[in-house]
C-alpha cells in the first residue's frame, strides 16, 4: 500500500507508540481488503462501547491503549453505551455498572466527545467530507443523506482512525457508483416506523447490492434516519441511493437496473399483535431523537401511565432537557437500551416504533419486542393509566 | 510430501513457524465458539501454540477483541490460516501480533489432519507437514518399548496422528542375528543394523513424517553407536557410517544399571537372555550412553524410578523439545 511522508513517520513509532500500533492495523485491513493508499479523515465515530456487547476484552483492549499514552487526534464520536448508568440500584450488580463506567472514562479520557448513535446531531459533516465512522445506521445516514463518505468500518479500525486520522481508501471514499442493480420503489410511509418496516424488508431483500430508492423525497430527516437504520440491519452495504436526497442522485445510472416494488401489505407482517405485555417498556430513541423529535414528542404527552416510556438520545441533549415532573418518562442520554439487558431489570417485552430495534431486542436486550407506529404508541402510553 | 501454499495476509515475510496443526472446516465467530479463558475453540482443542486453518470468522466485531485476550494470556494460537479473509480476521491478527495467512481451499489443509491432527511447520509461504521423530533409547531392561508405547499411547490420546516403531525393523536382518545364519563380525553386525536402519527410515519413518505424524522409535541410530562401540569398534566410524540418517527431534536415554536391567527383562517373562544381552557388553554400552547424554546428544532420564513417574518425566521431555503440551489430555 502507498503511504505519504506522514504515514510512514506514524508507521515508524515517530509518533508514539499508540499511534504506531493504530496505524498498522489500518494499513494492513486495508491492504486485505484491496485498499491502494490510506486516507484523511476529519471525523471517526467508534462502536462497541456497551460493556454488554464487548465485555472484559473490548475494556481491556481500550484500556490497554489508552494506557500507551493513545489519544484521538480528530474529532471523536462514540456508540452509546448500556443505559444501565442511572440504574445501579434496579437490577445490574454494582461490578457490571463499574465497568461499564470504565469504558466511558477511557474514552474519554481519550477523547470522545458525545456517547450517541446519531454522531451528526453532534457535528454535521459536510457533502463530500471523509469520515471513519463504525456506527451502520449512521454511515449510512452519512453516505445516503448527508453526501459524506465513510466505510462501514468496525468498531476497532474507527478507534484507530480516531487516533491516526486515517483510514483505508475504500469504495465509499470514491463516490457515487455509477450504476445500480436495484431501483426500489416504496409506497410513501406514513410514519417513521413505517419508513423503517421498509428500510427493514429492502435491505433483506437486496442483501449486499446498493438500491436506488424512491418514495422518500421531501420527508423530515428522521424518517430517512429510521429507514437507513433498519436498511443496515438488513444489508451489510454502506450506502442506498436516496432519490431527491442524496447529493449526486442523479448521476447514477439506472437504466438496466431491476425494478422491485415495496407496498404497505408487505410491510404489515412486522406490526404483529401485542401479546402478553403486562408492564411493557416503551423505547422512542433507536437510533437517537434528534431535539425536534424529542421536543415534538414531549409536548405531545405529559406522563406514562402504566410501564415506563424510555427516550433514548444523545449524551448532549440530557444537559438540556428536563423531564423530572413526567411521570414514567426516563430520559437515557448517551444510554442504548437495545444494547443493555433489559431481562436483567425485569423488563419482558418493549413496544417500540424501531424496526431497527425490533431486529436487535430479542437478540441483545433478552426481551420480545413489538412494533407499533409511533403516532399508536403516543396514543398508547397517553391512555394507559 | 502434501505441502500447501499459502498466501501472506498480514506479514510479507514470517520467520519459519511450527506446532500441532487445527483445522475446521467452518466460520469461526470467536465470541462463542473460543473460550477465553481456556482458549478451546467449540470446547474441543486448544488453540494456544496451534496453527489453526478454518474458513473464516464471522459473527460480531467483539471478535478481535478476544483474540487479543488470548494473546495477552498466552493463549493465542501461533498462526492462523483463512480461506476468506475479512476485517475481523485481519483486525484479530493485527492486534494480536499473530501472523495470519490466505489458503484457496481450506479443504487442502484439512487432508493433513485425516487421521489425527499433524505437526506442520509454516515456511517459504507453504505449509509444510513436519511429523517429529522420537528417539528411546536406553540398555535392555530400562523400559524403552513400555515407554515408548505409553506415549504412542498419550499421544494419539490427545488427537495426533502417531506411530510406534521398532528396531532392527526387517524379520530377514533380525533372523540373521536369532539363526547366526551367517559369521558376524562387529563390522558386519554394525553395518546389517545400519542397513536396516537406513531402509526403515526412508520406507517407513519418512513416509509417515512428510504427512506430519509423530513417530516414536524404539532404538535408533545412537544404539548402534552404543553397543557396537562396546565391542570395540572406533565410535567416528560408527557416527560416519549413520551421518546421512536424520537428528530426531527428541532423543531419550532411558537410564538404568545393566544388572537391573537384565531381572527387569528376565522377570518379565520365562526367556532366556539374547545374542545382544550380554552384562559386560552392556556396561560398556551404558558408558557410551552416559557419554553421548553428557555431551546433549541424548536426554538422559533416570529409568529405575516407578513407570509412571518415568513415563511423565520423559514427556516433559518431549513437551519442551516439541513445544508441545500433551499433559493436559493424558489422563
Amino acid at each position: 500500500m502507498y503511504l505519504n511522508r506522514e504515514e510512514e513517520r506514524m508507521l515508524s513509532g515517530e509518533m508514539g507508540e499508540a499511534v504506531a500500533k493504530a496505524i498498522n492495523v489500518i494499513v494492513k485491513v486495508g491492504e486485505a481488503l484491496g485498499a491502494p493508499r490510506l486516507i484523511e479523515v476529519s471525523h471517526a465515530h467508534v462502536s462497541g462501547v456497551s460493556y454488554f456487547n464487548i465485555g472484559d476484552f473490548g475494556l481491556e483492549f481500550i484500556e490497554d491503549l489508552l494506557a500507551s499514552k493513545a489519544r484521538f487526534s480528530i474529532f471523536t464520536t462514540a456508540n452509546p453505551h448500556a443505559a444501565l448508568l442511572s440504574y445501579r440500584s434496579r437490577g445490574f450488580d454494582n461490578w457490571v455498572v463499574d465497568k461499564q463506567l470504565k469504558i466511558v472514562d477511557a474514552l474519554r479520557q481519550m477523547g470522545v466527545k458525545s456517547f450517541t448513535c446519531t454522531p451528526y446531531y453532534v457535528r454535521k459533516p459536510s457533502h463530500g467530507e471523509h469520515l471513519a465512522w463504525a456506527e451502520s445506521s449512521a454511515v449510512l445516514y452519512a453516505n445516503s443523506v448527508l453526501g459524506a463518505m465513510t466505510n462501514r468500518e468496525t468498531g476497532i479500525v474507527a478507534l484507530l482512525s480516531g487516533i491516526t486520522g486515517r483510514t483505508y481508501l475504500g469504495e465509499a471514499h470514491i463516490g457515487l457508483p455509477r450504476e445500480v442493480r436495484y431501483v426500489v420503489e416504496i409506497e410513501k410511509p406514513k410514519d417513521p416506523s413505517e419508513a423503517g418496516a421498509y428500510g427493514l424488508l429492502v435491505g433483506e431483500s437486496l442483501k449486499n447490492s446498493i438500491p436506488l430508492v424512491n418514495g422518500l423525497e421531501d420527508y423530515p430527516e428522521y424518517y430517512l434516519k429510521e429507514f437507513l437504520a433498519a436498511f443496515a440491519t438488513g444489508s451489510p452495504t454502506y450506502l442506498a441511493v436516496l432519490h431527491g436526497v442524496t447529493p449526486g442522485y442523479r448521476e447514477v445510472d439506472t437504466t438496466s437496473a431491476e425494478r422491485l416494488v415495496f407496498s404497505k401489505s408487505d410491510i404489515l407482517k412486522l406490526y404483529s399483535e401485542i401479546k402478553g405485555c403486562n408492564s411493557p417498556l416503551y423505547l422512542l430513541g433507536c437510533p437517537h431523537l434528534s431535539f425536534e423529535e424529542l421536543t415534538d414528542i414531549l409536548g405531545k404527552i405529559e406522563g406514562v401511565g402504566r410501564g415506563e416510556l424510555w427516550l433514548t438520545v444523545g449524551e448532549h441533549y440530557g444537559r438540556v432537557v428536563n423531564i423530572e415532573s413526567r411521570r414514567n418518562i426516563k430520559i437515557s442520554p448517551g444510554g442504548c437500551a437495545v444494547t443493555t439487558r433489559l431481562d436483567l431489570l425485569g423488563v419482558d417485552c418493549v413496544i417500540t416504533d424501531s424496526a431497527k430495534a425490533l431486529t436487535y431486542l430479542p437478540k441483545l436486550a433478552g426481551v420480545r419486542a413489538f412494533l407499533v407506529r409511533r403516532s399508536e404508541l403516543l396514543k398508547m402510553v397517553a391512555s394507559v393509566d | 510430501m502434501i505441502e500447501v501454499p499459502l498466501h501472506p495476509v498480514t506479514e510479507a515475510t514470517i520467520a519459519k513457524v511450527c506446532g500441532r496443526l487445527i483445522t475446521y472446516d467452518g466460520l469461526i465467530s470467536p465470541l462463542g465458539d473460543i473460550d477465553a479463558t481456556t482458549g478451546r475453540l467449540k470446547n474441543t482443542f486448544t488453540i494456544k501454540n496451534r496453527i489453526v486453518a478454518v474458513k473464516g470468522f464471522t459473527g460480531s466485531t467483539v471478535g478481535p477483541y478476544i483474540i487479543y485476550s488470548l494473546k495477552k494470556r498466552g493463549l493465542a494460537p501461533k498462526a492462523l490460516i483463512v480461506e476468506q479473509v475479512d476485517v475481523n480476521a485481519v483486525t484479530s491478527a493485527v492486534i494480536s501480533d499473530i501472523p495470519l495467512f490466505k489458503v484457496d481451499k481450506i479443504s487442502d489443509i484439512e487432508k493433513l489432519n485425516e487421521e489425527g491432527s499433524a505437526l506442520v511447520c509454516i515456511e517459504s509461504g507453504k505449509l509444510k507437514p513436519r511429523g517429529a521423530l522420537i528417539a528411546i533409547e536406553g540398555v535392555d531392561g530400562a523400559g524403552k518399548t513400555t515407554v515408548s508405547k505409553h506415549l504412542l499411547e498419550i499421544f494419539r490420546k490427545c488427537g495426533f496422528r502417531a506411530i510406534y516403531t521398532y528396531e532392527p525393523y526387517y524379520d530377514s536382518i533380525r533372523k540373521i542375528f536369532e539363526n547366526k545364519s551367517m559369521d558376524l563380525t562387529p563390522e558386519s553386525e554394525a553395518l546389517l543394523l545400519v542397513a536396516d536402519r537406513y531402509s526403515h527410515i526412508s520406507k517407513v519413518v519418512k513416509r509417515e513424517l512428510e504427512r506430519g505424524g509423530i513417530v516414536i522409535l524404539d532404538r535408533y541410530k545412537y544404539s548402534t553407536i552404543a553397543y557396537q562401540g562396546a565391542l570395540g569398534l572406533p565410535l567416528e566410524w560408527l557416527r560416519e557410517v549413520q551421518k546421512y540418517l536424520p537428528d530426531p527431534d527428541v532423543a531419550v536415554y532411558l537410564d538404568i544399571n545393566p544388572v537391573e536391567g537384565l531381572k527387569r527383562k528376565l522377570k518379565s517373562k520365562e526367556r532366556t537372555l539374547t545374542y545382544f544381552e550380554n552384562v559386560e557388553r552392556i556396561e560398556k554400552a551404558r558408558e557410551i550412553y552416559l557419554d553421548m547424554a553428557s555431551k546433549g546428544e541424548l536426554t538422559l532420564v533416570d529409568a529405575s524410578l516407578e513407570l509412571p513417574i518415568v513415563v511423565e518425566k520423559v514427556i516433559e521431555v518431549v513437551n519442551g523439545k516439541l513445544g508441545l503440551e500433551i499433559r493436559e489430555c493424558s489422563s
